[in-house]
């Protein structure tokens, strides 16, 4: 088993290498000039010393090889060096930032696994009953509303004719209690972010429930006369969820890409709005990081379903 | 599997862990906090004002209080003040953090007079050494508007002799009291061991400045807010309302839908109707210079010319086909003009070009172009309104007999300045004055320069007007400079866009308050505005 999680963890490294040549390359190739976003077209003219100046210390006079190397140099030592647009330590706005995203894209995993699973497993239990219907209605909606929609949406019902959520923002500053003020500011952009996973998870939770429901061993565990709650919970929910145990895995990095509409709908100050500001600004050292951050996660995730299918799986490290 | 689950569930826990601890950072003095009984956003008018700050513009981040060097803002304008204070139209200037001040008769020399017992919130004594300071930091940093650093190369010596700063030029400038009134005077002690170079970057500072103003900040949330209180060392009149809020937001128009917002600004289209279908709302119309134009590309500091676009009958055929007026009406309030003088200026010289689609196919036919070959406009604004805005340009063109080859570029300085695969490029310009608009012109101008070979032509005409000191004799070299530029055509002008400062009822703003261009700094009796 040990030998089976080192051998997944090295393949990670130059699957990050790679990553990080295409991600540097790839802004590289875009021809966008730092400097041109860093400062005024007035203030260009005005301080052409400035200008030079500021090209050399932030090392872009150098060749894009040494770029590279110097930037990755740089990040194997935590360093993952400055926001071009504002000059800020992008490790420090990783720290602040990062809670953020983990926090909305935790909570919207939770409730959508909650919810989606619990709908997708009654629907196939009550197939083609009242919740199986309402169910797969609800599931081509959530997939086909793209989620900046939905988020308007929701502000424009619940926080400008409402009233009840705040349109904007993590924390507001006259809240006099941390839990509610967080409740409040959490709700609208969680929701969003739930409404597309619950549909994805309810429809696989159903699937799988119902291929299960049909196999042999569930029948036989009928025969017996086992309680039918028993048949559900105990041989066709555990069996059925190890794919869906899969996909929710492989949502979390979605979750965190997701987060760049939701948090830009909501003005949310988390990674996904950090990195769209930098798009916008061509801050592409921010972009490269941000960038690296959810394909490692990605990575990361992609071993941890690797593991999981190990654990629950045994034919998985037989197969290695 | 009962593993598994509790692994999941252990997560799930740890992340709302995360969350409750994570996020936020505070400094500086405690702020008193808004009642509301429920841990949101009180509703409005609960006593405290409540500003935004937009993080798509560009001119802030959320992490720090954007540099008052770049941009002014309301929230920067109530922490940082300057010398002097402008009026509404920036041009009237009365002392502010000075006393007094006086200039030679040559117009070369300033002897600027500092008010006594001036301090800092952090109650240092403010003195001659911090302008100084500040004037040598803004020659230096990075993200500073361009008319400091126009204007402060001009100073050849400066000098402090206790409250008295002499400044001295070589060249007379006269408009550098307009200049001083907007430049934000930084306090030295805090900064001088900071990288000047990235000056606005230091958050420790700019999370919680020593400021000058009425106000200083009271407690900074990265990513979501920072509210300022009254500054204890205030010299001045200090204002009515106690707290301010500055919440840091994406779009202006949902943070004042949902009552964030007692002040916002801006121009564009979609805005300015929404804000002004809203009846809790004032909006204020404010003229600014805000150029929409077209500048050709001529020649290269290398000589190399773009052959198509030499003939002047070429570009003036151009602007014959081109309906500005009717290109206006793309913005709420747009004033089309001829050259960089409103036709409302006194100074105006009395041309304009007219529509005039059938001579300008007349004309175009007459000049020789060779009218297979396209004529290729580039831009940068990617807004819907620009790209609007450049289709109805290509249809005109095409009406006239042309082929037009339009390209939106991601990246605006590169292309225009430096690849320079075009015949038009199409530009915006915030302007602060009739000044910046001409120094375009310079031929060191090190942007310009590459497009239009370093023509000298306009040079001295600039130099007189940046010399004259009377309303005649500026008149008269904006008149020698508006004939250059419609004899040389490298730029056309099609309209300036006018701006809206909005203001909320939860807001009493006092009488004969006029709103100045919103990205600049002056007089708006702020000691007096009081919350309904």
């Amino acid at each position: 088993m040990l030998k089976f999680i080192l051998k997944k963890l090295l393949l990670m490294i130059p699957m990050l290498l790679v990553i990080s040549l295409i991600v540097f390359f790839g802004l590289q190739a875009t021809g966008i000039d730092p400097i041109n976003f860093m400062l005024s077209p007035e203030q260009l003219s005005a301080s052409p010393e400035v200008v030079e100046q500021l090209r050399e210390e932030l090392g872009l006079n150098d060749p894009l090889i040494v770029q590279y190397f110097n930037w990755l140099g740089n990040m194997l030592h935590g360093d993952f060096g400055y926001s071009i647009t504002d000059g800020t330590s992008i490790a420090s706005t990783l720290a602040v930032r990062m809670p953020y995203t983990l926090e909305l894209a935790g909570y919207s995993l939770v409730l959508s696994a909650i919810i989606g699973i619990g709908i997708g497993i009654i629907s196939a239990i009550r197939q083609n009953g009242i919740i199986d219907y309402i169910g797969r209605v609800l599931a081509v909606l959530g997939q086909a509303v793209p989620q900046f929609l939905v988020g308007i949406i929701l502000i424009q019902i619940f926080s400008i004719k409402l009233g009840i959520f705040p349109a904007a923002n993590r924390v507001s500053p006259d809240a006099t209690n941390a839990f509610v003020d967080a409740f409040m500011h959490l709700f609208l952009p969680v929701t969003t972010l739930t409404i597309g996973m619950v549909a994805v998870l309810m429809r696989y939770a159903r699937n799988t429930m119902l291929d299960v429901l049909n196999s042999d061993y569930i029948k036989t565990a009928r025969s017996k006369g086992i309680p039918e709650w028993k048949v559900y919970l105990k041989h066709g929910f555990r069996n059925a969820m190890k794919p869906v145990l899969v996909i929710l895995m492989f949502r979390i990095p979605t979750l965190i890409g997701g987060s760049v509409v939701v948090e830009s709908v909501f003005s949310y100050p988390g990674i996904g709005m950090t990195m769209t500001n930098a798009i916008v600004a061509n801050d592409y050292n921010v972009v490269m990081v941000t960038t690296l951050i959810i394909a490692a996660t990605m990575l990361v995730c992609s071993f941890m379903v690797d593991v999981l299918n190990a654990i629950m799986d045994p034919r998985v490290r037989l197969g290695e | 599997m009962k593993k598994v689950l509790a692994l999941v569930l252990a997560a799930a826990m740890a992340l709302s862990m995360v969350a409750c601890g994570g996020g936020s950072t505070t400094s500086g003095s405690t702020a008193t906090s808004g009642a509301s009984s429920a841990g949101t956003a009180a509703p409005a008018s609960d006593g405290t004002l409540k500003l935004v700050l937009s993080t798509t513009d560009g001119s802030s981040t959320d992490d720090k209080v954007p540099t008052p060097w770049y941009n002014r803002t309301l929230p920067t304008n109530l922490m940082f003040r300057s010398l002097f204070i402008a009026d509404s139209t920036l041009n009237e200037v009365s002392p502010d953090l000075a006393e007094s001040y006086e200039v030679s008769e040559d117009g070369l020399t300033y002897t600027i007079t500092l008010k006594d017992g001036l301090k800092w919130s952090d109650g240092e004594a403010l003195t001659a050494d911090d302008v100084l300071w500040s004037i040598d930091a803004a020659l230096q940093t990075t993200q500073v508007n361009a008319i400091y650093t126009s204007a402060f190369k001009k100073i050849a010596e400066k000098s402090a002799e206790g409250n008295v700063i002499t400044l001295t030029l070589s060249e007379p400038y006269s408009s550098l009291p307009q200049i001083l009134s907007q430049f934000a005077i930084l306090p030295k002690h805090s900064l001088e061991n900071v990288d000047v170079l990235k000056l606005d970057a230091d958050t420790t500072f700019w999370q919680n400045p020593v400021t000058n103003g009425y106000y200083m900040v009271g407690e900074f949330n990265v990513g979501n807010y920072f509210t300022m209180v009254p500054n204890p060392n205030y010299e001045g009149t200090p204002a009515k309302i106690q707290k301010v809020t500055v919440s840091y937001v994406n779009d202006y128009l949902t943070a004042a839908q949902s009552g964030n917002a007692d002040y916002l600004y801006g121009n564009a289209t979609d805005l300015v109707e929404a804000m002004e279908g809203m009846s809790n709302y004032t909006s204020h119309e404010v003229d600014v210079l805000f150029y929409k134009y077209f500048i050709f590309n001529m020649k290269g500091t290398d000589g190399t010319e773009n052959a198509a676009m030499q003939n002047v009958e070429v570009r003036k055929a151009i602007m014959e086909a081109i309906d500005r007026a009717t290109l206006a009406t793309l913005y709420p309030s747009a004033t089309v003009l001829n050259s960089g003088v409103p036709d409302s200026h006194p100074a105006y010289n009395g041309f304009s070009y007219t529509f005039d689609a059938e001579k300008a196919k007349a004309d175009i036919a007459a000049s020789g172009y060779d009218m297979s070959r396209p004529i290729r406009i580039c831009y940068y604004n990617n807004d819907q309104t620009s790209i609007d805005l450049i289709n109805t340009i290509v249809y005109y063109l095409e009406q006239a007999g042309l082929t037009v080859e339009s390209t939106l570029s991601n990246d605006g300085t590169t292309d225009l300045f430096t690849t320079r695969q075009y015949d038009i490029g199409f530009k915006g310009k915030s302007s602060f004055s009739l000044d910046e608009w001409y120094s375009e012109y310079l031929s060191t101008d090190a942007l310009f320069q590459n497009i239009w070979g370093g023509d000298t032509a306009f040079d001295e005409a600039i130099a007189t007007y940046s010399a004259a000191t009377t309303e005649e004799e500026k008149n008269a070299a904006l008149k020698t400079l508006q004939d250059l530029e419609q004899e040389k055509l490298y730029k056309v002008p099609l309209f300036t866009v006018g701006n809206y400062v909005f203001t909320s009822s939860n807001v009493k703003i006092p009488e004969g308050v006029t709103f100045c261009n919103p990205l600049y700094s002056c007089d708006l009796d702020f000691a007096n505005w009081e919350m309904a």
